[in-house]
């Protein structure tokens, strides 16, 4: 049996979306990449609550950037996913591919 | 001349005349353009002189810069760590805003809306736990630390 982590779904799209961006995930960046693709913008308090709450759980690690113009001259905060983090993601998908197996959902397309 | 034009063979010649002539017309079109702009200039000088023409400066657009108050209330109710990588992020999409031709005043109330959407979840959740005056005291507390 795998050990499954206990992700939330907001913590799963911040994994896949840091996973997606990398190097470049920061909050502006994951932000945009959740919008792009399922349509939902988080505030960045969600977004930093959940980004503060995954590294304390060492999923993801965090470094300052190079200086920027476009903020004024101020570093971005760069996240990268760690393996731990990589392992937690993984566990957690296949836990909701297990709960959704065999199961027909009305309306579902396949 | 006769004799040159007799032994200058006539696809020559053609080309000698093209050139010359295009040379003419530019030179003519630049003229022309030149005339023109002087004209332009000349009949709005009256017009402005004789009250026929107002002339207007373009209005100073207001700062571009967030409202500071938002941001301070960013600074004040946000958790130390991430405080800095938030109200840059914030500052990030109010400059993207005003590049994609967004107005200023708008870009402000948007980069409201994203600061009290950030802070709100944090203030909830520190008002459910302790209470408002627990917050109070909190905030008191962080001040004098």
């Amino acid at each position: 049996m795998t050990d499954v982590t206990d992700l939330t779904l907001i913590e799963q799209q911040m994994l896949m979306a840091i996973m997606r961006l990398n190097p470049n995930a920061y909050g502006v960046s994951i932000r945009d990449e959740i919008k792009a693709r399922i349509n939902k913008q988080y505030s960045f308090g969600s977004i930093y609550a959940v980004l503060e709450r995954l590294e304390d759980g060492g999923l993801i690690e965090s470094r300052e950037g190079k200086v920027t113009a476009i903020r004024g001259g101020r570093k971005k905060l760069y996240f990268t996913i760690t393996g731990a983090g990589q392992v937690a993601l993984q566990a957690s998908l296949n836990a909701m591919d297990a709960m959704r197996a065999g199961l027909k959902l009305k309306g579902a397309l396949a | 001349m006769s004799g040159l034009r007799m032994s200058t063979p006539y696809w020559l010649a053609l080309d000698e005349k093209l050139a010359a002539l295009e040379k003419i017309e530019d030179e003519d079109l630049a003229k022309v353009k030149e005339r023109l702009q002087f004209l332009t200039k000349k009949v709005l000088k009256e017009g402005v002189d004789n009250g026929f023409v107002v002339t207007k400066t373009r209005p100073v657009s207001p700062r571009t810069e967030p409202s500071r108050i938002a941001e301070l209330l960013v600074s004040w109710c946000t958790k130390k760590g991430f405080r800095e990588a938030l109200r840059d992020d914030l500052d990030e999409v109010f400059q993207r805003d005003l590049s994609n031709g967004m107005t200023v005043a708008r870009a402000r109330l948007r980069y409201w809306g994203g600061a009290l959407n950030s802070i709100t979840p944090q203030l909830l959740a520190a008002a459910k736990r302790i209470g408002i005056i627990g917050v109070i005291a909190d905030y008191a507390r962080r001040l004098l630390h």
